[in-house]
C-alpha cells in the first residue's frame, strides 16, 4: 500500500539529491499494543538527505509511535528501520541512545526546554552528550543562538522568553550538533499565526542550511506548506496526501 | 461580641469557596499520593509517640496520686520529719493539751524496706523481677480509722478485738499487688533487712484499701517500732481539723509544739512534690517524643511547598479566574489541614494503643526512675487526646503557611509561564526574618526557667531550627553557584554530573524544599546525641571519680546506720584492706514543698576535698567557726545556695545565738549525677561535733595489693558474720551497673532519635519518587536527546546525594548549636545538673553517611520505577 507512495530503495524527489545515502529508510514496519490492536502495519519509507516530509494523520492513528520507534525509543514486532544505514531496531538501549545523541534532533509542540539550565545550556546539551569540549560547545551553541535570532540573549532563562523565543531556541537545540534527521512535532502548534509562520520560514530555512532531512507532524497545512513531500498515516499505512 | 462574630464569619470561607478548596486537596492527593501519605504517617508517628509518652506518665502519676491519697487517707495536714524520724514524744505533746481545732491524730512510720532474697524453692511471683523492697506504713488502727480509715488492715481468720493478728509480733499485711508482685498468699512468711539482721515476719491479711496497682504493707505501729528498729520515733503524724477549725490558728499551734526535727506540711504538698520531682523528666520526654511531630512538621512542609511548584499552574489560572490572593492561600493552608487532620486522627488512635502497649509491657516508667515499678492502668483523658490531636493539625497548617504565603504572594500571570516554579519558591527564602529570629533565639537562651522549665531554651530550639531551614535555599544557592561555576571546566565530560550541578544551582528553592525534613530531623538527632553523649561520657568520668575504693558495700535500708565505731574498727582491720572509709546517709527536709536532700557524712579532708569529690569549680576555707560543707551541683540552683554562702541546715541545734551567723560555710561545688534532689557532704568529725550520732551504713575498702576482693568479704564476714548481709560490689561493677542503668534510661530517647530519622529518611525516600514523576518530562526530554537511563539515574543519585550531604552538614552544624542549648541551658535548668561537652564524630559521620547512602539508594529507586514508559508519555502527550 505504502509502495505506491514510497517505492522501496526510494528516488530522486523534489530538489532532493539522490547521490547521497538515505537519511532515513523504513522497511516494512510493524508495531502492535497487545493482540487485537495493530497499530502499524507494514510501513515502508525512505527520506533521503536533506529532504522535508511534513505527516500528517488523525490523532491516535499512530504517528508518534512512528516517532518514537524511529528514534528507538520503543522497539518494532516486525521490519527494520535504518538511520543512516544504521539498523536502529537492532541496537541496545545504550548505542540507540548515542545514535539518538549523535543523530537525530527533536522539536516539540512544547519546546521542552530545561527551565533550570541557561538558554546556551540548554541548545549545548546534544554537544554535551557528543562529548564536545565545553569550549567549543558554548561557542557552536551561542554561534546556533544567533542563527535563530537570539545571540544576545544566550545567558538568559527559558521562563524569560515567549512562546515563539522558545521554540527557536528547541530549533537550535534541535540543530546544533548537525544531525541527519530532524523529528518535529507540531512544531507551531503552540504559536499564534504570525509567530508560526516565522518559525517555519526559520525552520525552512535552517534545516535547509544544515542539509539535514526534516519528519515534521503536523495538523497544519501552514507547516505542511514548508515540506517537499506531505504524507498521511492511516490505518491502512502511509498514503501521499494531497 | 457581635462583632466578632461577624469578623469570624467574614474570616470563614463560604461553600463555594470551599469546594474548590476540597477539588485541590483532592487533586494533591492523586497527584502524590506518595509523599501525602509520608506526611499523613510522619505527623501520625510524631502525634502517636508524644500522646503515648504522655498518656504513660500521666497514668503513672494518676497512679502514684491514689497510692499518696491512699497513704494520707483523709488527713487535712501533716507533721513530717526533716530527716529520716523524730521523736515520738511529738505526738503526747500534740496530743496533751489538746490543740484546739484538732479532732484527730494519727501516728505513722512509712519507710521502704529491703525484702530479703526469696528462697530458691519460692515459685516466681511472675514475667516481671520481683521487687528489692517494699512501702511499709505502720499506724495505729484505733487511731488510723478517724483519718487513713483505707489502710486498715483485714485480718485473715475470725480473731478479733484485742486477739486480732493485727496486734501479734509478727504480723504484716500486704495489699494485692504487693502479694502479687511477691508471689506470695496470706500465711507465708514475709523476710525484711534491717541493718544488719534479717527479721521474718508473717503475713496476717491484706489491705483491701489499697489503691489498685499500689504494692503497700501495713503493720501495726509499736511491732514496726519494735521489729523494724524504730523504737521511739515517728516518719509523720496525720492531721484532721474539727469542722469549722481556723486552719491558720491549727497550724500555728501545731508548730510552736513541734522539735526543730518536725515540720508541718500538707498531703497536697505531697503529691505536688512527687509531680514536681518527675516534672522536668516527664517534659523532656514528651519534648523528645515531639522531635518527630517537629520533623514531620518540615516533612508537611516539604510537601506543600513541592505541592505548591505542582500546583503553580492551577493556582495561578484560578488567580487569572478571580481567585483572590486570601482564598490562594486558603486553598494550599487546607491541603495542609488535610494532611495535619488525617495524621492526627490516625496518631490519636495508634497513640492510644501504644500506650496501652507500653504500659503492658514496661509498665509505668519509661527509663526515668520515677514511676519503677508500677504497672498502672491507661488513664485516658479527652483533653490529652485533643490536645495532641490539635497539635497534629496545627503542624500540618503550619507546614503549610510558607508554601500558602508563597504561592499567594506569586502573580498569577507569570505563574502561568513555565519555569516560574523557582520563583514562586524564592518566596520562601526572601527577607531577613531567619536572621531576625536566630538572633531572638540567642536572646531566649539568657531568660531563666518558667515553673522549673527551660521553655525559653527550647523556644530557642525552635527558633534556631526554623531560622536554620529558612537558610537552607540560600546554602543550596551559594553552593550549587559554585558547583556550576566550575561545572563547564570539571564536569562537562560526565554529563550526569554537569546536569545535576545546574539543576542544583538553578533550582535552590526546590532542592532545599525537598531537603527541609532531613535538615531537621538529622539537626535534632544529632543534637540528642551530642547531649546524651556528653552525658554518657561524663557519668563514666564522674563514676571514674566517685569510685575510687577496691570494694564497696551498703547496708539494707533501716532506720539506723549498722556500723558502729566498734564495727568500723573491725572492718579496717582486717587482713587485706589497706584503708577503709565510712559513709552515713541522711535525709533532711529543707523544704516540706521539695524532695528531702541526702547528707553524707563521711570522712573528707576540709583542706582537700578535690581528692574524694569531683568538685566542679574552686575549693573555699571556711572562716574560723564556721562548719564546712559541700554541695552538690542541683543545690544551687533549687536552694539559691552560691559557693561561699554560709546556712543553716536542721542538724542538731538549729536556732543559733541572735545575730550569729549560719553555721555551715560552703566550701564547694561537686558533681552528682545519683542524686537529683541534691546531695550534702560533712566530715564525719564535723557531724559528731555537732551531735550527729554514731554509725554508718556504707564502707569503702581499698585492698592490699596482691589480695582478692572476695577473700576480704570472706576475711569481713569471718571476722563480723553478719556483714555478709551487706550488698558488696566491686567499683567495676557499680560502673559497669551504672551504666547499664544510664543506657537503660536513655533507651527510650535512643528510640525516639532513631524513629525521628527514621521519619527524615522516609522523606528524602518521598521526595526523590516525588522528583522522580515530577520531571518525568525533563527525563523524557533528556531521553529522546539520547540521553541513557543510567546517566539519568546518576543524575537523581547525584542531585540527591548532593542535597543529602548538604542537609547532613548543615543539619550537622544546627545540631551541635541545639546540642550546646541541650547541655548548657535545657539540662542544668531542667535536672540542676553541669555535663562536659563531648562530641560523638564517629556516630554523627556514620549516621550521616547512612543518610547519604540511603538517599542516593532512593533516588536510584525512584529513577527506576520513573524511567519506564512514564518519562516517554511525558512528551508523547504532545504527539
Amino acid at each position: 500500500m505504502s509502495d505506491a507512495v514510497v517505492p522501496p530503495g526510494g528516488g530522486p524527489h523534489d530538489g532532493v539529491p539522490s547521490a547521497e545515502p538515505p537519511a532515513l529508510e523504513i522497511v516494512g514496519l510493524h508495531k502492535r499494543f497487545g493482540p487485537d490492536r495493530e497499530v502499524l502495519a507494514g510501513i515502508d519509507l525512505r527520506m533521503a538527505a536533506g529532504e522535508r516530509i511534513a505527516l500528517l494523520g488523525e490523532s491516535g492513528v499512530g504517528k508518534s509511535t512512528l516517532l518514537n520507534l524511529i528514534a528507538g525509543l520503543e522497539r518494532p514486532d516486525g521490519g527494520t528501520i535504518l538511520l543512516g544505514g544504521q539498523p536502529v531496531d537492532a541496537m541496545d538501549d545504550d548505542s540507540v541512545a548515542r545514535l539518538r545523541a549523535r543523530e537525530i534532533g527533536f522539536v516539540f509542540q512544547a519546546f521542552h526546554l530545561l527551565p533550570h539550565l541557561r538558554l546556551w545550556q540548554n541548545v549545548a546539551l546534544p554537544l554535551l552528550l557528543n562529548r564536545c569540549s565545553a569550549t567549543e560547545a558554548r561557542e557552536r551553541a551561542e554561534a546556533m543562538l544567533g542563527r535563530v535570532g537570539l545571540g544576545t540573549r544566550c545567558t538568559a532563562m527559558p521562563r524569560e522568553l515567549s512562546g515563539g523565543e522558545q521554540q527557536r531556541v528547541a530549533l537550535a537545540r534541535a540543530l546544533v550538533h548537525a544531525p541527519r534527521l530532524i523529528l518535529a512535532d507540531e512544531p507551531t502548534g503552540n504559536l499564534d499565526p504570525r509567530t508560526a509562520a516565522s518559525a517555519l520560514a526559520l525552520i525552512e530555512a535552517q534545516v535547509g542550511e544544515s542539509g539535514a532531512a526534516l519528519l515534521m507532524v503536523t495538523h497544519s497545512s501552514q507547516a505542511a506548506a514548508i515540506a517537499q513531500r506531505r504524507l498521511r498515516l492511516t490505518p491502512n499505512g502511509l498514503e501521499q496526501d494531497g | 461580641m457581635s462583632a466578632l462574630v461577624a469578623l469570624v464569619r467574614r474570616s470563614l470561607p463560604d461553600r463555594t469557596t470551599l469546594r474548590w478548596w476540597t477539588w485541590l486537596a483532592a487533586a494533591q492527593w492523586r497527584a502524590a499520593p506518595g509523599r501525602s501519605l509520608v506526611s499523613v504517617l510522619a505527623v501520625a508517628i510524631g502525634v502517636a509517640l508524644a500522646l503515648a509518652i504522655h498518656l504513660v506518665n500521666a497514668s503513672a502519676l494518676e497512679e502514684f496520686r491514689q497510692a499518696i491519697a491512699t497513704v494520707n487517707g483523709e488527713a487535712h495536714a501533716q507533721v513530717r520529719a526533716r530527716g529520716e524520724a523524730f521523736d515520738e514524744t511529738t505526738w503526747a505533746r500534740l496530743l496533751d493539751p489538746p490543740v484546739p481545732g484538732l479532732a484527730a491524730l494519727s501516728p505513722v512510720i512509712e519507710t521502704e524496706s529491703s525484702l530479703a532474697p526469696a528462697s530458691p524453692a519460692a515459685p516466681a511471683a511472675s514475667a516481671a523481677p520481683r521487687p528489692r523492697s517494699l512501702r511499709i506504713v505502720a499506724l495505729d488502727p484505733f487511731a488510723a480509722a478517724a483519718v487513713t480509715p483505707a489502710l486498715l488492715p483485714r485480718a485473715d481468720g475470725s480473731r478479733g478485738g484485742s486477739d486480732s493478728p493485727l496486734f501479734d509480733p509478727d504480723s504484716v499485711f500486704l495489699s494485692q499487688a504487693a502479694l502479687e508482685a511477691l508471689g506470695t498468699r496470706v500465711g507465708d512468711p514475709l523476710a525484711l533487712r534491717v541493718g544488719l539482721e534479717t527479721v521474718v515476719l508473717r503475713i496476717a491479711g491484706t489491705v483491701p484499701g489499697a489503691a489498685p496497682g499500689q504494692r503497700l504493707a501495713v503493720m501495726d505501729l509499736g511491732t514496726a517500732q519494735w521489729r523494724l528498729g524504730w523504737i521511739g520515733r515517728l516518719s509523720r503524724i496525720d492531721l484532721r481539723f474539727a469542722e469549722g477549725a481556723d486552719r491558720e490558728a491549727v497550724r500555728r499551734a501545731v508548730t510552736e509544739r513541734l522539735p526543730t526535727d518536725a515540720v508541718w506540711t500538707t498531703p497536697q504538698a505531697a503529691e505536688q512534690r512527687m509531680s514536681n520531682v518527675s516534672r522536668a523528666y516527664r517534659v523532656n520526654l514528651n519534648v523528645l517524643a515531639l522531635v518527630a511531630l517537629f520533623t514531620g512538621a518540615f516533612l508537611v512542609f516539604a510537601t506543600m511547598a513541592l505541592s505548591v511548584v505542582r500546583q503553580q499552574g492551577e493556582l495561578a489560572l484560578l488567580g487569572v479566574l478571580g481567585a483572590t490572593r486570601r482564598e490562594r492561600l486558603g486553598a494550599v493552608l487546607a491541603q495542609g489541614a488535610v494532611l495535619g487532620m488525617a495524621g492526627a486522627l490516625l496518631g490519636t488512635l495508634l497513640g492510644v494503643v501504644l500506650a496501652a502497649v507500653l504500659l503492658a509491657a514496661v509498665g509505668g516508667d519509661l527509663g526515668g526512675g520515677y514511676f519503677t515499678g508500677t504497672r498502672p492502668r491507661i488513664a485516658i483523658d479527652a483533653l490529652a487526646l485533643f490536645g495532641f490531636g490539635g497539635l497534629g493539625l496545627a503542624v500540618g497548617v503550619l507546614g503549610a503557611v510558607a508554601p500558602a504565603w508563597a504561592a499567594s504572594r506569586a502573580a498569577p500571570a507569570r505563574a502561568l509561564r513555565s519555569g516560574s516554579a523557582e520563583d514562586t519558591l524564592a518566596g520562601l527564602a526572601r527577607g531577613r526574618w531567619p536572621l531576625g529570629l536566630g538572633l531572638a533565639g540567642a536572646a531566649l537562651l539568657a531568660a531563666p526557667p518558667i515553673g522549673g522549665l527551660p521553655i525559653g531554651a527550647y523556644l530557642a530550639i525552635a527558633a534556631w531550627l526554623v531560622a536554620g531551614i529558612a537558610c537552607v535555599p540560600l546554602l543550596t544557592r551559594t553552593l550549587g553557584g559554585l558547583l556550576n561555576a566550575a561545572a563547564d571546566r570539571l564536569l562537562w565530560h560526565r554529563p550526569a554530573a554537569w546536569l545535576a550541578s545546574t539543576r542544583i544551582a538553578q533550582s535552590p528553592g526546590t532542592v532545599a524544599a525537598a531537603l527541609a525534613g532531613v535538615v531537621a530531623s538529622f539537626a535534632l538527632s544529632s543534637a540528642m546525641a551530642i547531649m546524651v553523649s556528653s552525658f554518657r561520657i561524663s557519668v563514666a568520668d564522674w563514676l571514674d571519680a566517685v569510685l575510687p575504693a577496691d570494694l564497696y558495700a551498703r547496708a539494707p535500708a533501716a532506720a539506723s546506720a549498722p556500723l558502729d565505731d566498734a564495727l568500723q574498727r573491725s572492718i579496717a582491720a582486717t587482713p587485706g584492706v589497706l584503708r577503709a572509709e565510712f559513709l552515713r546517709t541522711v535525709e533532711l527536709t529543707l523544704d516540706p514543698e521539695r524532695p528531702a536532700v541526702a547528707l553524707l557524712v563521711r570522712d573528707i579532708d576540709p583542706a582537700a576535698p578535690q581528692r574524694q569529690l569531683p568538685l566542679t569549680g574552686e575549693a573555699r576555707v571556711a572562716p574560723p567557726g564556721a562548719i564546712p560543707i559541700w554541695l552538690s551541683e542541683p543545690m544551687l540552683d533549687r536552694y539559691r545556695i552560691r559557693p561561699g554562702d554560709r546556712i543553716e541546715l536542721p542538724i542538731g541545734d538549729t536556732t543559733p545565738a541572735a545575730g550569729a551567723a549560719p553555721r555551715f560555710f560552703v566550701a564547694g561545688v561537686w558533681r552528682d549525677y545519683a542524686r537529683q534532689h541534691g546531695a550534702v557532704v560533712m566530715a564525719t568529725a564535723d557531724w559528731r561535733r555537732i551531735g550527729g550520732a554514731a554509725g554508718a551504713s556504707d564502707l569503702a575498702l581499698w585492698v592490699s595489693p596482691g589480695t582478692r576482693p572476695d577473700t576480704v568479704i570472706a576475711e569481713v564476714a569471718r571476722e563480723t558474720p553478719s556483714l555478709a548481709q551487706l550488698e558488696w560490689r566491686s567499683a567495676a561493677d557499680i560502673r559497669a551497673l551504672s551504666l547499664r542503668i544510664f543506657d537503660r534510661s536513655f533507651a527510650v530517647t535512643y528510640a525516639l532519635e532513631a524513629i525521628a530519622i527514621l521519619v527524615g529518611l522516609f522523606g528524602v525516600a518521598a521526595a526523590c519518587a516525588g522528583e522522580a514523576l515530577a520531571r518525568a518530562r525533563e527525563f523524557g526530554m533528556l531521553r529522546h536527546l539520547g540521553v541513557r537511563r543510567r546517566q539519568i539515574a546518576a543524575q537523581l543519585a547525584i542531585e540527591s546525594a548532593f542535597g543529602v550531604t548538604v542537609a547532613v552538614a548543615w543539619g550537622g552544624v544546627l545540631g551541635a548549636a541545639i546540642g550546646l542549648v541541650l547541655i548548657e541551658r535545657v539540662n542544668p535548668q531542667s535536672f540542676h545538673w553541669t555535663m562536659e561537652v563531648h562530641w560523638p564524630l564517629g556516630l554523627l559521620a556514620a549516621s550521616g553517611a547512612a543518610l547519604i547512602a540511603a538517599a542516593v539508594i532512593a533516588a536510584l529507586l525512584a529513577a527506576r520505577s520513573a524511567l519506564g514508559t512514564g518519562p516517554l508519555a511525558a512528551v508523547r502527550q504532545d504527539w
